[in-house]
């Protein structure tokens, strides 16, 4: 059995790695929202030339974060796992 | 309170801060990662209106005669469907020329002033040229959407809309 302090230690990293993830999965929503009034100032001006490229950006951003996210299910499986 | 009382209050609530942050942070960003996909269909729509918008046909509509207006006047009718208001107006130069009625600010009506050859709204004193619906002066960030017009038989025709 492990001692109660190495395993507080141990839950303090996995909160910090999470807190990482979570400021990263943040700064691409963000980038993803800017992309989003982009291609919405442009559909209200009856514009559409950046819709396509917006997209693309937008579902890149989306593929990041669903990286991370399976990379936070491998770390909670992991520590499960122990 | 002595240490005793502390370890007798800790058995009864075992809680640990360290455990409930690590698991609200790890549903917040699994939350995140779902208003991301969100975000992501948000631009797919734009996508998609933009290939629909492509496909998309105005009916042909009579909407008066030529002689019907005076330079300077004004007529108003609906285009393409009835919730659409729209003005025809004969400029001074006796060209023809219609805009809808919507101001791009926030869709007050805008009249035309005939002296100036500029349509106002009185919402937020936004205004347009009248000969090609550039904003001259206010909070409007676009131009006015201009339908374009057929004359055929000194009958006047809508026949689509640019910039809407």
């Amino acid at each position: 059995m492990r001692r109660p302090d190495t395993r507080l230690a141990q839950l303090e990293q996995r909160t910090q790695s999470v807190l990482t993830l979570m400021i990263m999965a943040l700064v691409i929503l963000l980038i993803q929202l800017w992309l989003l009034t982009i291609s919405l100032e442009e559909f209200m001006a009856a514009r559409s030339t950046l819709a396509i490229p917006t997209f693309a950006a937008s579902g890149f951003c989306l593929l990041i974060n669903l990286w991370l996210l399976r990379y936070l299910n491998r770390v909670d499986k992991k520590e499960d796992g122990q | 309170m002595s240490d005793k009382t502390e370890e007798t209050w800790r058995r009864d609530f075992p809680i640990q801060w360290g455990a409930d942050n690590y698991v609200t942070r790890r549903e917040f960003t699994k939350f995140l990662v779902l208003v991301s996909g969100a975000a992501c269909a948000g631009n797919g729509y734009f996508v998609f209106q933009k290939y629909q918008k492509r496909n998309q046909s105005f009916p042909s509509l009579e909407i008066g005669s030529i002689n019907e207006l005076a330079p300077g006047q004004v007529k108003l009718f609906h285009y393409p469907d009835e919730e659409e208001p729209a003005l025809l107006i004969r400029l001074q130069n006796g060209e023809f020329v219609a805009y809808k009625q919507h101001c791009t600010h926030l869709s007050c009506p805008v009249h035309f002033v005939s002296a100036s050859s500029r349509l106002e709204c009185p919402c937020h004193n936004g205004a347009f040229d009248a000969v090609n619906g550039s904003v001259l002066e206010g909070p409007p960030p676009r131009p006015l959407p201009r339908i374009t017009l057929r004359i055929e038989n000194e009958r006047i025709f809508a026949e689509g809309v640019q910039g809407s």
